[in-house]
C-alpha cells in the first residue's frame, strides 16, 4: 500500500510538471490584469497595435504616474503571440499626443510616430517599432515645434483603459475593449489547444493511477 | 459652464463693439485705451487696473468684463463679475482690478448696458517679459534651485536670440504666451506630459511658471539619485560607482554624474529600466546612465544622450555660449 501511495504521488507530480513546462516567464493571457498586479496600479491608457506584423497585436499599457519628462509616458509593452502576450523587459516612451500609426509596407514594418520636444522651439520625430530584439526607437528627423500640427494627424489611436482608476478592478472588465488598429486580421489565439492539452494530461494521469491500482491489487 | 457662458457673452460683446467712443476706458494711471488696443501684464508681473466710465449718461449702467483665449481651448476664460452684471449709477466710474482673479489674458471686452442698448470696447490682454537678468536672478533665488536651472529655462524658452520668454518675441503672435507644441508653455515650457494639466497662472504669470519649473527640478533631483540606489540594489555584487564627472562632447563644462542626469530628466531620460524597489518588487527607474553588469570593472557605466541631445545642447548653447544678461526689454 505504501508503494501505491508513492506511485499515485509520483503520477500527480508528473502530470503537474507537464503543465508547468508550457508556462513561459512573463507570459499572460490578460495584460491589463498583469500590469495591475505587477505595478500595483491600473493602466489608464491602452494601445493595441500589431507592430511586427505577425497577426498578434501588441498591447501598450500606461498609468498617468509613469512620466518621462517632455518625452511623454513610459509604456509597458506586451508582445502578442499565439498563447497570449509576453511582457517585454524594455518599455517604450512616447507622448499620447501627437501619436500616429504608420502602417506596414512591403519593405518596412509598422511603427508608431511621435514627437519629443527638445526646447528652443524644436524637437524630434521618433519612430517606435518592434523587432526580434524588442522595442526599437529611432529618430526620423528634427522639426520645429511650429510644424508639429501639420506633421501629425490630430486624432490619437489610444483608448482609455480604465476610468476612474480606483474602480478598475471592481467595475471594468479585465480587458476593456480597445480601439483596434491592427492592419492584419488578428489570428485566433490557440486557447482550444491549451484546453485539449490539459484534458490529455488529466486523462494520462487517471489512466496511470488506474494502472498502478490494478497492478497493486493483482500483486495482493 | 462658466467658460461656456463667458465665451458666448464675449462673442455677443465683440460683435456689438459699436459705440465704444462713449466708453472711456483708462488704466489706473490715466492712459486711455482705445478699441482693439493691446494691454500688457507688466514685467513685474502685475495685472492692469482699469477704470471704465460711460460718458453722456444719466441712467443706471450695467457693466461686464469678459476675456477668452482660444489657444488654450478657452481654459483661461474669465468674467467679472462671474455672473450677471455690476450695476452702477450713470456717471460712476467702474474700477476693475484684474489682480483679484490672478493672472489671465486673451481677447478681452468691456461691455456697458444702458437701457436697451449695449456698448462695448474690445482689446487684447497679453504679457510683457521680465528683463533677462531679473528672470535669471529670480530662478536662482528659488529654494533648492540647482545652479543650472537658469540654463534650462533659457534653453526651453529660447526664440532665436531672445531668451526667458514667457511671452512671444516673435513677429507673429507677439506678446502672446510662449507655446511650444505639443503642450509646452512659458519660460520653463511646462508641459502636461509631466502628468498635471497646465494652469492659467502658469501660462500668464512668469513667476508661477518659474516656481513650478524649479519645483520639478527639485523633484527630479531625488529621482536621479534613486536610479543609482536601485541599480545598486539590483546588482549588489556587480555594483561600482558611476564616473564622478561628465563633460559633454565639444564642451569644457564638467558636470557631476547626478547633474548630467538631472538636466536630461527634465527633457526625458534615454535610459528607462526595470529595477528592484526597496520593498523587493520591481519598478521603472530613469536616467541618462546605462549600467552593464556584464562589462569589465571600470567600464560598466555609459552616458547615453537622449534623442534631443539635451544635455550637450543645454551646456553648449546656454551655459557656454553665455548671454548678455544686462540686456533689457
Amino acid at each position: 500500500m505504501r508503494h501505491l501511495g508513492r506511485a499515485v504521488l509520483a503520477t500527480l507530480l508528473f502530470a503537474a510538471s507537464l503543465q508547468n513546462v508550457s508556462a513561459e516567464p512573463d507570459q499572460t493571457s490578460d495584460p491589463a490584469q498583469d500590469y495591475q498586479t505587477r505595478f500595483q496600479m491600473p493602466a489608464d491608457l491602452r494601445l493595441d497595435v500589431d507592430l511586427n506584423g505577425d497577426g498578434y497585436p501588441e498591447v501598450f499599457l500606461s498609468n498617468e504616474r509613469r512620466q518621462n519628462g517632455r518625452a511623454g509616458r513610459v509604456w509597458t509593452v506586451y508582445q502578442g503571440n499565439p498563447q497570449g502576450w509576453r511582457m517585454l523587459e524594455k518599455p517604450a516612451t512616447f507622448r499620447e499626443r501627437p501619436l500616429q500609426i504608420v502602417p506596414a509596407t512591403k519593405d518596412t514594418p509598422a511603427g508608431l510616430l511621435t514627437f519629443w520636444p527638445g526646447g528652443a522651439g524644436a524637437g524630434v520625430v521618433q519612430r517606435i517599432g518592434l523587432t526580434e530584439d524588442g522595442i526599437t526607437e529611432e529618430t526620423v528627423e528634427e522639426i520645429p515645434e511650429s510644424a508639429v500640427t501639420q506633421y501629425f494627424d490630430s486624432s490619437s489611436p489610444l483608448s482609455i483603459a480604465a476610468k476612474p482608476p480606483t474602480a478598475f478592478a471592481a467595475s471594468v472588465p479585465a480587458q476593456p475593449a480597445p480601439l483596434q488598429v491592427v492592419e492584419n486580421t488578428p489570428k485566433p489565439r490557440i486557447k482550444e489547444r491549451t484546453v485539449a492539452r490539459t484534458w490529455i494530461i488529466a486523462g494520462i494521469a487517471v489512466l496511470l493511477i488506474f494502472a498502478v491500482l490494478y497492478a497493486a491489487m493483482r500483486r495482493k | 459652464m462658466k467658460y461656456f457662458v463667458s465665451a458666448i457673452l464675449f462673442s455677443l460683446v465683440a460683435t456689438q463693439a459699436f459705440g465704444q467712443d462713449r466708453i472711456r476706458l483708462t488704466t489706473e494711471s490715466g492712459k486711455l485705451i482705445g478699441n482693439e488696443e493691446i494691454l500688457l501684464i507688466s514685467a513685474k508681473p502685475s495685472m492692469p487696473r482699469l477704470k471704465a466710465r460711460l460718458v453722456e449718461t444719466s441712467g443706471a449702467v450695467r457693466w461686464k468684463f469678459v476675456s477668452t483665449y482660444e489657444r488654450r481651448d478657452n481654459e483661461d476664460n474669465q468674467a467679472i463679475p462671474r455672473n450677471g452684471f455690476t450695476r452702477l449709477p450713470g456717471d460712476t466710474t467702474w474700477r476693475i482690478d484684474l489682480n483679484t482673479r490672478g493672472f489671465f489674458g486673451g481677447d478681452a471686452a468691456i461691455a456697458a448696458q444702458e437701457g436697451g442698448e449695449q456698448r462695448a470696447i474690445v482689446f487684447k490682454l497679453l504679457g510683457r517679459n521680465p528683463a533677462d537678468s531679473v528672470a535669471r536672478k529670480y530662478i536662482q533665488s528659488r529654494p533648492g534651485a540647482p545652479w543650472f536651472a537658469w540654463a534650462i529655462a533659457q534653453h526651453e524658452s529660447r526664440q532665436g536670440a531672445r531668451v526667458y520668454n514667457q511671452f512671444n518675441t516673435t513677429q507673429e503672435l507677439t506678446f502672446e504666451p510662449n507655446f511650444g507644441a505639443p503642450d509646452g508653455w512659458g519660460m520653463f515650457q511646462l508641459d502636461s506630459a509631466r502628468g498635471t494639466p497646465i494652469t492659467t497662472e502658469e501660462v500668464w504669470n512668469w513667476k508661477t511658471n518659474v516656481r513650478e519649473g524649479v519645483e520639478e527640478l527639485v523633484s527630479i533631483k531625488s529621482e536621479a539619485r534613486a536610479y543609482f540606489n536601485a541599480v545598486r540594489r539590483t546588482y549588489p555584487s556587480q555594483w561600482e560607482a558611476p564616473p564622478r564627472f561628465y563633460i559633454p562632447p565639444d564642451t569644457d563644462t564638467k558636470l557631476t554624474y547626478l547633474e548630467a542626469a538631472e538636466i536630461q530628466l527634465y527633457n526625458g531620460a534615454s535610459v528607462v529600466v526595470l529595477l528592484r524597489t526597496p520593498s523587493g518588487g520591481s519598478d521603472y527607474y530613469r536616467s541618462c546612465w546605462q549600467f552593464n553588469p556584464a562589462a569589465s570593472s571600470g567600464n560598466r557605466w555609459t552616458f547615453v544622450p537622449n534623442r534631443n541631445d539635451y544635455v550637450r545642447k543645454v551646456v553648449a548653447d546656454e551655459i557656454e555660449k553665455g548671454l548678455d544678461i544686462t540686456s533689457d526689454r
